[in-house]
């Protein structure tokens, strides 16, 4: 009765509350739908503007951002290096694997999975943790996503062959000359002198020096010396395989690498590394 | 580690001073010294990298001064080991160190 009573002003009035009440539930769901396309629109984009125009828009935090090249993967308990710039290696860290492939990509993201350890080779430096020679500052990591293991072929004990032809077998001061080379997939910022660091991890390290020792059989580019059964050849590659870390090379704000020294006694590896 | 020189042979290694301990790593008196570079592995006997080197084996290295495993009959000399030696003016304080390896 008093609903039917009331005046046209009245209901009007509720109405037009009503009314205005609507249009802005509707104004707020218009702008939600514009800003959900938007967020579309830029998570779809955002990838395209920043390859293209080489631009460092953020991802949305969703965990769909993409790691860039140049950037590190994480291998060393999720902490981001900064990224590489000009071809110059991330600031090195003692503890992160500055390793960029000559592609730009970070080698262990790429080839992040394996661990498993079943797939170590039995001489791999993995095993040889609790070896006392072991150098801890720069001894194997816990996780080491390399499937470097499977470029390799073992041929016995502790020994493995490269499909260059490259034998890496026990020696040195880490134990085994696979490990020696692992040092020289890591920075070693107070190390005095120069300290070359391939770029790639184990892998790339290991793809590297069986370039550069087909190379150096072809004689291409190659400088070589003997001294008392050891051969030492310098191979210009001709592109970045790593660059110059150590003391000397953060004094000159670590340059690009493209030559490979190879030690070697026959077709075993003493030491090789980026110079 | 203590070096005296930059390798003369690859160019990357220290030429550290290490000191052999013969069979027992814990025996204190030093029994001579040499110097080893610890990327290409050459040997100098004295504390002077233009004198004549050599290599170790590579796969069963000898300490030069007991023939026992070069690793595990030597280290790296500490300070007093290379005062011990008289090789304290060889050392490149540049070149300095903390200790890898054994």
């Amino acid at each position: 009765m008093n609903s039917a009573s009331e005046s046209p002003g009245n209901q009007s009035r509720r109405s037009g509350v009503r009314g205005s009440g609507g249009g802005r539930h509707r104004g707020k769901s218009l702008a939600s739908l514009v800003l959900v396309c938007l967020l579309a629109a830029y998570a779809l984009l955002q990838p395209e503007l920043n390859s293209r125009f080489g631009w460092n828009l953020p991802g949305l935090p969703d965990g769909t951002s993409q790691v860039e090249p140049g950037s590190r993967s994480p291998d060393n308990g999720g902490v981001l290096a900064p990224r590489a710039r000009n071809n110059q290696p991330a600031a090195n860290q003692p503890t992160a694997k500055a390793t960029v492939r000559p592609d730009g990509h970070d080698a262990d993201a790429v080839e992040a999975d394996s661990g498993n350890s079943a797939k170590n080779p039995p001489g791999d430096v993995r095993n040889q943790r609790n070896n006392p020679r072991s150098d801890p500052g720069s001894g194997p990591t816990t996780s080491d996503p390399d499937r470097w293991q499977d470029y390799l072929k073992s041929i016995g004990a502790d020994r493995y062959r490269s499909p260059e032809g490259l034998l890496y077998t026990p020696g040195s001061a880490e134990g085994h000359r696979l490990e020696h080379l692992r040092r020289h997939t890591i920075d070693q910022p107070e190390r005095p002198g120069p300290h070359g660091v391939f770029d790639g991890g184990m892998l790339g390290a290991l793809q590297t020096i069986d370039s550069a020792y087909a190379k150096s059989k072809r004689g291409i580019q190659t400088t070589k010396r003997t001294d008392q059964g050891r051969t030492i050849y310098t191979v210009d590659l001709g592109h970045r395989v790593g660059f110059v870390g150590g003391r000397e090379g953060q004094r000159r704000r670590h340059p690009m690498a493209r030559r490979v020294r190879l030690v070697l006694e026959d077709a075993r590896v003493i030491t090789a590394y980026p110079l | 580690m203590h070096s005296v020189a930059m390798c003369p042979i690859c160019q990357a290694g220290l030429c550290g001073i290490r000191i052999c301990t013969g069979d027992d790593p814990l025996v204190p008196a030093p029994r001579g010294g040499f110097l080893l570079c610890d990327e290409c592995e050459a040997i100098w006997m004295s504390p002077d990298v233009t004198t004549a080197h050599h290599y170790p084996s590579s796969e069963s290295p000898e300490c030069p001064i007991c023939h026992g495993d070069l690793w595990g009959n030597s280290v790296w000399a500490d300070n007093q080991q290379i005062q011990s030696l008289g090789w304290s003016q060889a050392v490149n304080p540049d070149l300095d160190q903390t200790a890898t390896g054994s």
